[in-house]
């Protein structure tokens, strides 16, 4: 239980962190001054000082929609899977259940977006609106293809499954799971080449566009959604994907799954800069290549058994 | 268990090549297939013990990972070559034609893997692997991808060889070479009539 | 005369609980009509009738009661026949029942040798003896699945559901397609039991392209009820995939996966009631007083209607399937009892639930974005017309329906296990195992799934921790004191109108565009442009039209298929090189594809699936799209 409780909350505060390791890094590539890895707890600091502005065309739900933003997601941290053998996890979690949360995280998001009744936010809803069209069914076959090569439907049973016996013999199907997912993590974390962090200029926004107009605790709760987002969907590719240290005693077994998600992060900074922003209308090729293969392990899986 | 890793990343590799639109990364993830089944033979030729297979292996390696890309992009700079290639099946046609393609090739090849005994499953991948790189074939409209799509359906039968039978008969090989043989006779005439039209 | 089994009884319980709200927005709504005394006469015959078909005993009363059904809902469709529009609905109407009923009238004669007055149990034996049970299993699909809405005899229900008064719609999309839900299960079970497995494999695959169907023709659609009811194709087509599994794990003998998948379709057959009539009594309110149907008319209605908003806020997320409401569980079940297939043994059937299965992940995540839409351009930004600028909220009588309709759906999120106890005792009248032990197997809290791979969902734990979590960030909040301060939104420094907002059509752009293919939509674009100059213009209108698909080759294709075979004939002869090379491909998958089922073994079902992908490759690869 103290193993569990301690990685919830080591995965909260590593994850503004996080992001800001993922643009300092990208800043050191492209030859720049990087900012200061603490400037994420930085910005949260200054936001919860600041006042909140509503907005007269606003309704309640921009009043409501950011902590319903946040909650599903601080939710799903409970359930991730363990990092060290013999930790508590939750079983009654699925691939679906997780999507669903994630989800109405997202729901909440786009109607904050049209609520603020500017021409911005409604472009960023109905972006965000495509795109997750696109990325759910995606998510949902490749978890659903990876929980069932694990043996076992719920996502903390199959990460201890997969980290105790590794299935060889489905190597392929993994393969194919894992360029999948990571792709997803891209996607729907909002980062390049499928939506652009950095930017203020409405034909690259999807993700800001839709909180252009929240600040002071608003915008730090969305803030930390956002970091935590990426949390999630790290530490479920490192559960998942890299099974690897959880034999290890309790320290250096969350030592090595911290490096795992760095690690993750820093691959993540080295396609942003090696890439640039999909027009709109060619992301549903990327993730069309997602969805392929995520098809593809679940068909490998169940025709083939490989 | 390594043999599973290289096989799925040969099918990756061919998948990603299929939805790209520029010369260059197709070049590129054609390279990436053949660097894979060139690993891919050197680790049977260990497992086997098979002195050929090593051989065979190393050339693909330094042929058709190497050797080949480098000539196709000083072509592709000499000739003028389109390098921006659209597919011509639209995406939304793809998502669903390549599960189907694949989802119909394991299916059609159970009766030829009943009558295997050993990896079923990479015969299978292969022979899929070879519908795919024909839908390769159809979907640009310009030489250049056309051959690349030729060039990966020799890789697909040389993997279909390499699964299928322990080790490669000699047939198989040289079966494989005149094509290969054919394929630059085909490039140089194309080449040519590109030369002679531009 | 009169039957009362568990099974009618589930779908009277279900019919109760979608009348009894709807009698009080019925009222409330009562004021708006003019033809008073029509009106309740055929409201109360239509609710009667309805009764009348699931508690039927033998085919005549139920013939009776369902042909009563028909006229009494064609007659409330014309309450309000003022324009073309509701004659042409209710005639189109009055044609698919009627073409419905024959073929189950077709049936019934065959199945009863001609005694209508004969029992469900005494038609078993009849039918038993019958040569060709395929060609009853038809009748019954044809009849029942035009009630029900289901592709591809669905083409009436997006015209017919919107032009009839609110609360009609909302039995009719509530109530009414599931009473042919109730034939269905009835017919199949009583009557033409044993299944061969293609007739499980054709329900699903029809399932499976409504729900895709259904959902893509709802994101295209500004008329609000016109939104939903194409949702309710979506729907029906989810409940005949739960309904497909089950008679495909019943032909192969597995008769717990069965249970389960029967099970899961029920459920969803009352979620669908409850979330559709809730949606529909919300449409129904905010076009009783915007007086207008256009969605793109709307806008900022969630301060002068809370209540409406509230509750159509609850319905559209259950609806979206999302986590921890009651429609996630029901669609949570039907993904269970997909998977639970990985360890047959048939080829095809391996083949073709995974498509089943990406189908139901794809129309997930566009429902999400049609009820984002529908919900978030309905009720909130800015008012976009006068219309929505002087609504306010409705009279008691339609809020009280309306909050009874979200309480039901309230109850079918909490007390999960008491209503899978009743449908668990249904299925034990028909002779399966009760899988409510194995379902609920630690008491009411956890629900497992009963494949082998063992999934397992807590729906009261994730709404404890989620209600648990938002209420401690907003007593956060509200401890952090934090200074509010009222301004205009930023809009980049302009001043934000009911102009500049998204409309409907915008949201749904996107999408629209990557589905042209299927929705081939006409646009028309005109602008007034200042002094000639083509970059500056002062008024400018743009309409798109999706017109459907099926109505367009099933309704209108004589004059065309003339035009079109001679239009092939001559770029036969003119193809390029790629065009011969894709014909010699698909001349090979042919080739192989007529060995594996002439000479190899054959299957129906492998024809199909084979039949499927020669068509879906020629398709593509020859004929491409249009130039």
């Amino acid at each position: 239980m103290t193993a569990y409780l301690l990685t919830i909350v080591i995965l909260l505060l590593i994850a503004p962190l996080l992001l800001s390791f993922i643009k300092a890094l990208k800043m050191y590539l492209l030859y720049k001054r990087p900012i200061s890895l603490l400037q994420g707890y930085r910005n949260f600091a200054k936001l919860m000082q600041k006042e909140t502005i509503i907005s007269k065309e606003a309704s309640n739900i921009t009043r409501i929609a950011p902590f319903l933003v946040l909650a599903p997601l601080l939710v799903t941290l409970f359930f991730l899977p363990p990092v060290v053998h013999g930790a508590f996890y939750v079983s009654f979690v699925d691939a679906f259940t997780i999507t669903g949360l994630i989800a109405l995280s997202t729901f909440f998001l786009m109607l904050l977006g049209l609520d603020s009744a500017s021409a911005f936010g409604g472009m960023g809803s109905s972006r965000e609106a495509f795109i997750a069209a696109l990325v759910e069914p995606a998510m949902v076959l490749t978890v659903f293809s990876v929980s069932m090569m694990a043996g076992d439907l719920g996502v903390g049973q199959a990460g201890v499954n997969l980290a105790a016996h590794f299935p060889r013999e489905h190597t392929a199907s993994f393969l194919f799971a894992a360029i999948s997912f990571f792709i997803l993590l891209i996607a729907e974390n909002g980062r390049i080449p499928v939506d652009n962090p950095e930017t203020h200029l409405e034909l690259t926004m999807v993700h800001e566009a839709m909180i252009l107009d929240i600040t002071g605790v608003y915008l730090a709760i969305i803030e930390t959604a956002a970091s935590v987002k990426f949390v999630i969907f790290a530490s479920l590719f490192a559960s998942l994907f890299l099974p690897l240290g959880l034999q290890y005693a309790l320290p250096i077994a969350i030592a090595i799954f911290v490096f795992k998600l760095f690690l993750i992060a820093a691959a993540v900074a080295l396609i942003e800069v090696n890439t640039a922003k999909l027009r709109l209308f060619k992301v549903p090729n990327l993730l069309g290549i997602a969805i392929v293969f995520a098809f593809l392990s679940l068909i490998t899986f169940y025709v083939l058994g490989a | 268990m390594g043999a599973d890793f290289f096989i799925g990343l040969f099918l990756a590799t061919l998948i990603v090549a299929l939805f790209t639109s520029r010369l260059y990364r197709l070049i590129f993830w054609y390279s990436m297939n053949s660097l894979v089944l060139g690993i891919l033979a050197l680790l049977v030729g260990k497992a086997l013990d098979d002195k050929a297979m090593l051989i065979t292996g190393v050339a693909t390696l330094l042929i058709k990972a190497v050797g080949i890309p480098y000539l196709l992009k000083h072509f592709s700079e000499k000739f003028q070559f389109v390098r921006q290639i659209q597919p011509q099946i639209k995406t939304h046609y793809a998502i669903i034609l390549i599960p189907a393609i694949l989802v119909f090739t394991f299916y059609l090849s159970e009766p030829i893997t009943h009558m295997m005994q050993g990896n079923t499953n990479y015969v299978a991948i292969s022979i899929s692997s070879l519908f795919l790189s024909l839908l390769l074939m159809m979907e640009h409209r310009d030489v250049a991808p056309k051959i690349i799509g030729f060039l990966s359906m020799e890789n697909a039968l040389f993997l279909l060889g390499i699964t299928a039978t322990e080790g490669m008969p000699m047939l198989v090989e040289l079966g494989i070479f005149f094509d290969l043989l054919m394929a630059i006779v085909v490039m140089n005439l194309l080449f040519y009539k590109e030369e002679t039209q531009s | 005369m009169f039957q009362f089994d568990t099974l009618s009884l589930v779908f009277t319980a279900l019919i109760i609980l979608g009348v009894v709200p709807n009698l009080f927005y019925s009222y409330g709504y009562l004021p708006h009509i003019e033809r008073k005394a029509y009106y309740q006469i055929h409201y109360f015959a239509f609710i009667l009738s309805m009764v009348g078909v699931v508690v039927s005993a033998n085919a005549l009363m139920f013939l009776l009661f369902w042909e009563l059904m028909s006229l009494a809902s064609w007659q409330l469709i014309l309450t309000e026949a003022k324009e073309k529009k509701t004659l042409d609905a209710a005639r189109f109407y009055f044609l698919m029942t009627h073409f419905g009923f024959v073929f189950l009238l077709l049936f019934f004669l065959i199945a009863t040798d001609g005694n209508l007055e004969l029992g469900f149990s005494a038609m078993h034996s009849i039918v038993a003896k019958f040569a060709y049970p395929t060609l009853l299993f038809f009748f019954i699909a044809l009849g029942f699945l035009s009630k029900a809405g289901a592709v591809p005899l669905h083409v009436w229900l997006p015209y017919a559901h919107p032009e009839a008064p609110s609360p009609v719609s909302a039995l009719m999309s509530g109530v009414m397609l599931k009473v042919a839900i109730y034939g269905l299960f009835r017919f199949l079970f009583d009557v033409l039991y044993p299944w061969p497995l293609e007739w499980g494999v054709v329900i699903l695959v029809i399932g499976s392209l409504s729900s895709l169907v259904g959902v893509l023709y709802a994101l295209s659609e500004h008329d609000i009820k016109a939104l939903l009811a194409n949702h309710s194709i979506e729907n029906i087509g989810i409940i005949l995939i739960g309904f497909g599994m089950g008679m495909i794990f019943e032909s192969m003998g597995l008769k717990i996966l069965s249970s389960f998948a029967f099970i899961a379709a029920l459920f969803h057959t009352f979620n669908h009631m409850s979330f559709k009539s809730l949606l529909f009594m919300g449409a129904g309110s905010v076009l009783h007083q915007t007086h207008t149907k256009n969605i793109e008319k709307y806008g900022g209605l969630i301060k002068a209607m809370p209540v409406t908003a509230l509750t159509f806020l609850l319905a559209s997320i259950s609806i979206s399937a999302l986590p921890p409401t009651n429609g996630f569980l029901s669609e949570w079940m039907i993904f269970q009892s997909m998977l639970g297939s990985s360890h047959l043994g048939d080829t095809s059937l391996k083949l073709a639930i995974p498509f089943a299965i990406f189908a139901l992940a794809m129309t997930g995540g566009l429902a999400i974005a049609c009820f984002v839409k529908a919900y978030g351009i309905t009720f909130l930004g800015l008012h976009r017309s006068i219309n929505a600028k002087h609504a306010h909220e409705v009279n008691i009588l339609m809020r009280a329906g309306m909050i009874l309709m979200a309480l039901v759906v309230v109850t079918l999120m909490l007390f999960t296990p008491f209503y899978i106890d009743w449908f668990d005792k249904v299925l034990t009248e028909f002779g399966y195992p009760s899988v409510y032990e194995r379902i609920f197997p630690e008491g009411i809290w956890h629900m497992h799934s009963v494949n082998i791979h063992g999934g397992v969902v807590s729906p009261l734990i994730l709404l404890g921790a989620l209600l648990g979590v938002t209420a401690l960030l907003m007593f956060g909040y509200k401890v952090l004191d934090v200074k509010e301060r009222i301004h205009r939104t930023w809009s980049c420094g302009y001043h934000a109108s009911a102009r500049t907002q998204y409309s409907a059509t915008g949201f749904a752009g996107p999408i629209r565009r990557f589905f042209g293919w299927l929705y081939k939509p006409d646009e028309h674009f005109s602008r007034e442009s200042i002094e000639g100059d083509s970059s500056k213009f002062s008024d400018s209108h743009y309409e798109v039209h999706v017109r459907p698909l099926f109505e367009k080759t099933l309704y209108q294709s004589v004059g065309k298929s003339a035009n079109f075979m001679s239009y092939w004939i001559y770029r036969l002869s003119h193809f390029e090189q790629t065009r011969y090379a894709a014909m010699i491909f698909n001349l090979m998958l042919g080739v192989l594809f007529s060995y594996r089922i002439f000479a190899h073994d054959f299957s129906w079902a492998t024809l199909m699936l084979e039949g499927a992908v020669m068509i879906i490759s020629i398709k593509v690869l020859i004929i491409g799209d249009k130039r």
